[in-house]
């Protein structure tokens, strides 16, 4: 019987397990080494130290520790609160009311994401600064008002805010439109004013949804590190993932027992939230919202209000989207950030894009960068794929399904900044790896940090393809991976190219687990920015970000514009 | 057809299958010969598809043995898996890969075979399309076909690699009444002319009627009761199947006087007169409780003309009931009546010609071969 067909069948019971393994590897094996070493004295990998607490107590015994963890929730209460509030409140305009332009309040709200955070901070802190900031140089010179010192909390928070809005705005979006008018109109045919059924209808079905996206929004303020890198660091202002990445990288010798402790705690912390977050959203098709009636719900007039209300759109363009980027562009283009007038804008020129074209870290940083957002999202959308087939496709019990639903859902309760860390302390320890130091350390942090945005969406996409399709491939002398690759693959390739997009974007944007895998060898394009921002080279900063925003444009317009050409055909 | 001549090419035996607590399938047998076209009849959930899936592959049984061709395929431990079974399957919902052609559907078990040539392939493919009348619909993308065209193409896909067993899973479901009666007679044409061996599943008495050369009709993961589909519609065995099969008239009662030799039993149905039935293979007993079926359709009623012109009768050879009209439903290509005699409600079907008015007294006949004595079940 040691045939290929022997073989085959063999792969195939073989394979929901090693995937399984694989996945469990990815996940779990960090997260140990984490923990292990939180009990550890001495330098990961380096021989001597023993187990204590020392960490802990070291960090526990700190007032510094418990005021970090209090600024840090302060930091996410009070940015969720507001963003979704004002996500919630854009929402409703835009969905529900006969307020003029709400395709373009939509769209730039959307476009607005295409900023990377860490640009955005860069810009806003150009804007703002109290020593440079072009808004506090007009505010004191023509209104003669004392100048905004962006390098505190208040502007840690408005700065984060900004940014945020968009994501609460479109995780209200869905919730209010995946909600069935009909209960609605039902409410009012029975008696009950807009507000009563706003109060005793519309809120209460919401309720789940809107707590979920709060756990949701509060987890992404409470590990968000560029801001807080930007503007905190400098201002003295650690929160959580800045005393992280402080005492793990930037101290001399690193403190990584004590990076270790916090990242425990802040794990700890996180894992609760997502909890929360499960338990929000478990019982959501109880409140089973889509119908598959296309009725669109009843417009709210507003009135003269609407005018008013499309001006907030007007704002929120112009603080979002135009301000940035000119800023960006503007300082790109002149020798040295300044005021304008009219001598700087004679001055004029594309020198800072040729000087940063020219540099001699240029081609190792572009090559890293594209290294990057190919293996990361490649890795990331293949190993969802065969998640979602061993979760849906195969015969393998509930109990399995349910670990790996767990494992595939964990990694959103680890900030990249303790995925960093954790691989960081793997890589230290195991030596017959060689990763530690190359962009591929980088791309597992990415593939691990993207499991579950994947997995979630890859999964969706899978469960719409009827069952029948594979099985009747099956039955026409094809494996049951055969089928799965043959199949389902080509039928989910939208939402596989859709993924591998957001995976890639994520990879180039996001600075956290880049910086704290930083190594000369392994640079890219965002690493490259953070660290002459930090040399203070302001118009090269501006010159890459102009290109990196350039990038992550063409490649969205481009992955978009396949995506639709696959699912047309 | 002689069964014990003919090669049987799927036999189960004892076939288990359980979903957690659910008990599926509970030990049936069964054994198709060769280019009969066999059906599994019942209601949703009785354990009818599940059986199927095991035959193709698609579940692994959790006990019995499966054997196509005389080659074990499931046992619980040997298991072929369904790309390496001689089969040929047609799904619910058709299953039509929409992301390829029509040929490409056709084509595609033939190439996973690995042992065709390209040509082979061709001409494959463009015979197994005239077989199901979409010549030259090859090249069309498979969704811009019609429900009855997938449903071709189905069939097309699953005979393509001559398969020796053509398993069909409620093909006809998805598609309207009239292309459904359309399709129902092609399918039956093609496994007789292909002289293929075939397991239909379906809960449309109906379509197992139409189709098949023997049923078996399955409740609770059991099959209750097997036959050719004469049989099971007219002399049912059981209380089940005469009731799963058409519209059927169940009545209760005793047993007053049995001639087993003379085949002729007299019973007490609580109607205004007792009532003759035929005995078939198990005899009865006096004051034993029975179930009868009366069929509709045997039922007739007399009008005043048939009456002076009957020729005398002995009351063992024709039943007669006076009974009052209750209810009147004209059909179209029959009237339903439904009679009250005493307590009981009859259902009477007549040409629309004979007409009664509501609250009349008529007389109605019915030999006692057409009073089917039941088990219960």
């Amino acid at each position: 019987m040691n045939s290929p067909e022997w073989f085959k069948e063999k792969l195939n019971r073989l394979f929901p397990t090693g995937v399984s393994f694989v996945l469990a590897l990815l996940v779990l094996v960090p997260m140990a080494m984490l923990i292990f070493s939180s009990f550890r004295t001495g330098r990961p990998g380096m021989p001597g130290g023993e187990f204590s607490l020392i960490n802990y107590i070291e960090a526990y015994s700190s007032l510094e520790t418990y005021i970090t963890i209090a600024r840090s929730l302060y930091f996410a209460a009070a940015v969720t609160a507001i963003t979704l509030f004002l996500g919630g409140f854009f929402a409703w305009l835009v969905e529900r009311t006969n307020m003029p332009g709400r395709d373009f309040a939509y769209s730039s709200l959307l476009s607005s994401m295409a900023i990377p955070r860490m640009l955005f901070g860069i810009a806003w802190i150009l804007l703002l600064s109290p020593r440079i900031g072009l808004i506090n140089y007009f505010i004191e010179s023509v209104f003669g008002l004392p100048r905004f010192n962006v390098y505190s909390m208040s502007g840690m928070i408005f700065i984060q805010i900004l940014s945020e809005i968009p994501t609460a705005f479109l995780m209200m979006l869905g919730t209010l439109r995946g909600m069935d008018p009909a209960l609605e109109e039902a409410a009012s045919v029975s008696r009950s004013s807009t507000l009563s059924t706003l109060r005793k209808i519309t809120l209460p079905i919401m309720t789940p949804s809107v707590l979920a996206a709060a756990a949701f929004l509060f987890i992404i303020n409470i590990e968000v590190f560029e801001i807080p890198g930007l503007i905190g660091l400098p201002a003295g202002i650690t929160l959580f993932s800045t005393a992280i990445y402080n005492n793990a990288t930037v101290l001399v010798p690193p403190n990584h027992g004590l990076a270790n402790s916090y990242a425990i705690t802040f794990l700890v912390a996180s894992i609760l939230l997502i909890i929360l977050y499960r338990k929000a959203t478990r019982h959501s098709e109880r409140y089973s919202t889509i119908t598959g009636k296309g009725y669109r719900p009843r417009v709210i007039d507003l009135g003269i209000w609407r005018f008013f209300a499309f001006s907030i759109f007007i704002i929120f363009f112009i603080v979002s989207i135009l301000l940035p980027t000119l800023i960006l562009l503007y300082a790109s283009l002149i020798p040295f950030y300044q005021v304008p007038s009219a001598s700087v804008l004679s001055k004029m020129s594309l020198q800072n894009y040729s000087a940063v074209l020219k540099a001699p870290w240029m081609g190792k940083v572009l090559k890293n960068t594209l290294l990057l957002m190919v293996v990361a999202p490649t890795a990331s959308v293949v190993l969802a794929a065969l998640i979602a087939w061993v979760v849906h496709r195969t015969r393998i019990n509930k109990k399995w399904k349910a670990i790996i639903d767990i494992l595939s859902f964990l990694p959103t309760a680890l900030p990249s900044i303790v995925i960093a860390l954790a691989l960081l302390v793997v890589f230290l320890n195991v030596h017959f790896i060689p990763l530690y130091g190359t962009v591929w350390i980088i791309a597992l942090a990415f593939v691990i940090r993207c499991i579950p945005y994947t997995a979630r969406t890859i999964s969706a996409a899978v469960v719409q393809i009827h069952k029948e399709l594979e099985e009747s491939a099956q039955v026409c002398r094809a494996t049951e991976i055969g089928a799965f690759f043959k199949i389902t693959v080509p039928l989910v390739a939208p939402a596989l190219i859709n993924a591998w997009i957001w995976v890639a974007m994520h990879a180039c944007r996001a600075v956290s687990a880049s910086l704290m895998l930083y190594s000369a060898k392994n640079e890219i394009l965002s690493t490259r920015i953070w660290l002459i921002w930090r040399d203070g080279k302001v118009p090269m900063v501006c010159a890459l970000s102009i290109m990196m925003i350039a990038l992550l444009l063409v490649i969205s317009f481009v992955g978009r514009r396949i995506a639709q050409a696959v699912s047309r055909r | 057809m002689d069964n014990r001549e003919a090669v049987s090419i799927v036999r189960v035996e004892h076939l288990e299958k359980k979903y957690g607590t659910v008990h599926a399938v509970k030990g049936i047998s069964f054994d198709i010969k060769e280019g009969e076209f066999y059906t599994l009849l019942g209601p949703s959930g009785c354990g009818k598809t599940t059986t199927l899936r095991c035959l193709a592959g698609l579940e692994r049984a959790d006990g019995g043995e499966v054997f196509i061709k005389d080659r074990l395929v499931d046992n619980g431990r040997v298991f072929v898996p369904p790309y390496q079974r001689p089969i040929g399957m047609v799904f619910q919902s058709y299953a039509i890969w929409p992301h390829m052609t029509v040929a490409g559907n056709v084509a595609f078990p033939l190439k996973n075979e690995r042992k065709y040539s390209a040509k082979e392939i061709d001409r494959r493919v463009t015979e197994a399309l005239d077989l199901v009348q979409l010549t030259g619909l090859g090249n069309r993308p498979a969704p811009n076909l019609s429900g009855g065209q997938q449903q071709r193409l189905a069939l097309a896909r699953a005979l393509v690699a001559t398969p020796a067993v053509l398993l069909l899973d409620e093909p006809l479901s998805n598609l309207d009444a009239k292309l459904r009666e359309e399709m129902r007679l092609e399918i039956k044409n093609l496994t007789r002319r292909l002289g293929i061996t075939t397991f239909y599943v379906t809960h449309d008495q109906l379509e197992a009627l139409v189709l098949s050369d023997r049923i078996a009709l399955m409740r609770d993961g059991k099959i209750i009761e097997e036959g050719n589909q004469y049989d099971m519609y007219m002399v049912p065995r059981y209380t089940f199947t005469a009731d799963f099969f058409g519209v059927n008239n169940i009545l209760s009662g005793t047993v007053i006087q049995a001639d087993n030799k003379g085949k002729i039993a007299k019973l007490d149905l609580s109607l205004d007169a007792p009532i003759f039935a035929q005995i078939r293979d198990i005899p009865v007993e006096p004051h034993q409780n029975v179930q009868v079926a009366i069929r509709p359709e045997n039922i007739s009623f007399e009008n005043i003309h048939s009456m002076l012109g009957a020729p005398d009768q002995r009351p063992e050879e024709i039943n007669i009931l006076k009974g009052v009209v209750k209810e009147i439903v004209f059909l179209g290509d029959t009237i339903d009546y439904r009679i009250a005699v005493k307590e009981k409600l009859l259902r009477v079907r007549a040409h629309p010609e004979m007409l009664f008015k509501e609250n009349e007294t008529v007389t109605m006949r019915f030999t006692p071969k057409h009073v089917c004595l039941l088990q219960p079940l």
